[in-house]
């Protein structure tokens, strides 16, 4: 069964399952599994944090707000927190003179939140110019990072 | 959107954009036509399926658009259109992924002349000032051009009203997308300057 995840969007599910993410430009997608239990979770974040944001609408879009859910949603589905792990992808400057630096401070955000949260970044692929598209399959935990100017890899 | 501010919308896409297309033509010296203006609201999470799916390449023109009503303006060109443009702006076949300094600046400075003439026509209709940034350029897949557009517009609003116009260049099977995008606040303003002309 594929998932899509949308722009601002996370979802949990349980092996058999693959939850992909489109054309992933500044956002970052954050990919968590737990392989035993095969319960695993994917985010397509676009902000850093939701600290000082007034009326919350889809809380999914910030990368600290969508981790926490993710983790609180995984463990209820049959995750054990401590055998959790995580895979990222993304955050890329895709203009090159823009000033926007939102996909670094993406990728920092998602790195600084899993470090507090006790999570092991056990694959990243981030970065540099180019947008990617990934497939999480949560039969194995693999996260699939497609481009198309850079070629296919698994994480 | 009412109908009746819908239509409004599309007279103000039709102002814009018919000085683009004749900013455009002179450029390249070919014909360009335009296809009638849409306007319409979109999620801002689904601009990427607006500007025809998240995994197709394309080249995109983006600029900010700051002074008394803010927004964002797309250039999207299917990489055939690009290849196109290059080759009748400085004489010589593209690189495969757009990746000279030359190209990236060429086509920079044709996103800045449409739209500049675009803004400057609907600056004198509204008797606003609209002021564009540099524009800045990306070969890659729809979704990871538009998502940085989604990102800004996205971190204080949920919806994008768009102004929407498509450019046909030279022959019929090459064309290239004109996006305006405007916050609630933006999209406010300008139907209060059109509110006192239609009154």
């Amino acid at each position: 069964m594929r998932r899509n995840v949308g722009i601002g969007e996370y979802v949990v599910a349980k092996s058999p399952a693959v939850l992909v993410s489109l054309g992933l430009g500044s956002c970052v997608g954050v990919a968590m599994y737990d392989p035993v239990s095969r319960v695993g979770g994917l985010a397509h974040v676009m902000l850093p944090s939701i600290n000082g944001t007034a009326r919350v609408a889809n809380p999914g879009k910030y990368a600290d707000a969508a981790i926490k859910l993710m983790l609180e949603e995984m463990v209820r589905k049959g995750a054990a927190r401590e055998r959790i792990v995580a895979k990222i992808a993304g955050g890329a400057t895709m203009f090159r003179n823009c000033t926007s630096s939102i996909g670094e401070r993406n990728v920092e955000s998602v790195r600084e939140v899993l470090k507090r949260e006790g999570i092991r970044i056990v694959g990243e692929d981030t970065g540099r110019d180019y947008g990617r598209s990934i497939e999480f399959d949560l039969s194995t935990g693999e996260l699939l990072v497609r481009s198309f100017r850079h070629g296919r890899r698994v994480l | 959107m009412s109908e009746e501010q819908q239509d409004a919308f599309k007279e103000i896409g039709n102002i814009g954009a018919g000085h683009a297309s004749t900013a455009l033509s002179e450029m390249i010296n070919k014909r360009v036509t335009m296809v009638v203006p849409r306007a319409y609201v979109v999620p801002i999470r689904r601009v990427p399926e607006v500007v025809g799916g998240y995994e197709v390449p394309i080249v995109g023109i983006y600029l900010n658009v700051s002074g008394d009503i803010p927004g964002k303006i797309l250039i999207a060109l299917p990489a055939e259109t690009a290849r196109y443009l290059v080759r009748e702006l400085l004489g010589e076949e593209p690189t495969p992924e757009f990746s000279a300094p030359l190209e990236q600046s060429a086509l920079e400075e044709l996103g800045n002349i449409i739209s500049g003439s675009y803004l400057s026509a609907l600056g004198e209709f509204l008797n606003r000032r609209f002021v564009p940034s540099t524009p800045s350029m990306a070969y890659d897949m729809a979704g990871a051009v538009v998502d940085l557009i989604v990102i800004e517009l996205g971190e204080r609003v949920n919806y994008a009203v768009t102004i929407e116009t498509r450019f046909v260049i030279a022959s019929c099977s090459l064309s290239a997308q004109f996006f305006f995008l405007l916050d609630e606040e933006s999209y406010r303003k300008v139907l209060e300057v059109i509110g006192m002309y239609l009154k």
